[in-house]
């Protein structure tokens, strides 16, 4: 069984290891930005020991990969602090519904 | 990154109103901090490079901008002011180098005449609050003008136990307008999701706004 964790309008939740070709992000001091509010300028974060990745294949939706080696939280500065135990996971973007398509759900 | 160059306006009639906004957003209480109110936004992503262009008010009666980018391993990070322009002018550029200006500005306008109505209290519909692209403005908006002006007429679907309220709206000559009501666990705002009208449960619902099936959809931890 996978675990599910939201956090706002992010959510992550543990997979085995995709089968695609992984491209390892650089990531700047154990801190990567997954995702943040233009309305409120407040950013989800990634933060400790982890392995960024995005999917070499361009058809891929979402907003990519990540390995937790060590000890990670995901942190926002109006949600609280998530840790999350060492595996893999998938980074999934909230979404709503139009006629005309859907789209992500922007704060 | 962006490739088409066009020249992009904004009509005298939106200038005008920003004013307005500039003078007034800070009753919309969306949880932003500082002097800067972004608007419109316009997203374009080539490959693993990802580029936005941003458009709003600031507190001085300002128009800004702010057109950043780059590689996908490094999100866009809050915007700061590039260029700041008089509302009495014409705003005339060429499109956003990394942004796409064009679809900003196509947001600022139609962004700005919800909230134009709603700030000189002019009568506004559900399906114009649910429109608003930004669901934190929406928010800020629907707490504005009160839970029930957009719930009016509205016919509850489902009340999940956690997953909030299913909410039907019938819409003349329209698709059902159907919204998912929820409220954060974190910051007790209460929001408001367009989900697809073939929804039948609250939960349902939640979950298809995270791309899952009701009966997978079991979450760890929230936050």
């Amino acid at each position: 069984m996978r675990n599910i964790y939201r956090h706002g309008d992010l959510l992550v939740h543990t997979i085995n290891r995709p089968d695609l070709r992984l491209i390892k992000q650089f990531v700047e001091d154990n801190r990567a930005v997954l995702l943040r509010g233009e309305a409120t300028g407040h950013n989800h974060s990634l933060n400790g020991d982890f392995i960024l990745y995005r999917s070499n294949d361009l058809k891929e939706q979402g907003l990519g990969y990540f390995e937790v080696t060590g000890k990670a939280h995901l942190d926002h500065e109006e949600h609280g602090v998530i840790d999350l135990p060492q595996g893999f996971y998938a980074i999934v973007r909230q979404r709503e519904y139009t006629p005309e398509r859907i789209v992500y759900v922007r704060d | 990154m962006s490739e088409t160059r066009e020249i992009v306006k904004i009509p005298a009639e939106t200038r005008e109103k920003l004013k307005l906004i500039a003078e007034r957003f800070a009753q919309l209480n969306t949880g932003a901090t500082g002097d800067n109110f972004w608007i419109g936004s316009g997203n374009e992503s080539q490959g693993y490079e990802w580029g936005q262009f941003d458009i709003g008010v600031n507190r001085d009666g300002k128009l800004i901008t702010c057109d950043q980018g780059g590689c996908s391993c490094n999100g866009p990070e809050e915007p700061t002011v590039d260029k700041e322009y008089s509302l009495d002018e014409p705003y005339e550029i060429e499109n956003g180098y990394y942004g796409n200006e064009k679809a900003a500005i196509e947001d600022l306008i139609s962004t700005t005449d919800i909230l134009y109505k709603v700030l000189t209290d002019e009568a506004v519909t559900p399906k114009e609050i649910i429109s608003l692209p930004n669901a934190e403005v929406r928010r800020a908006v629907v707490e504005l003008v009160g839970y029930d002006k957009v719930a009016v007429d509205a016919e509850l679907v489902d009340a999940g136990a956690t997953d909030g309220r299913l909410l039907r709206i019938e819409l003349e000559g329209d698709e059902d307008l159907m919204l998912l009501h929820v409220k954060d666990p974190s910051t007790t705002r209460e929001y408001f999701l367009r989900v697809p009208p073939t929804m039948e449960t609250a939960k349902q619902a939640r979950a298809w706004t995270f791309g899952f099936e009701a009966e997978d959809f079991n979450l760890t931890q929230e936050s």
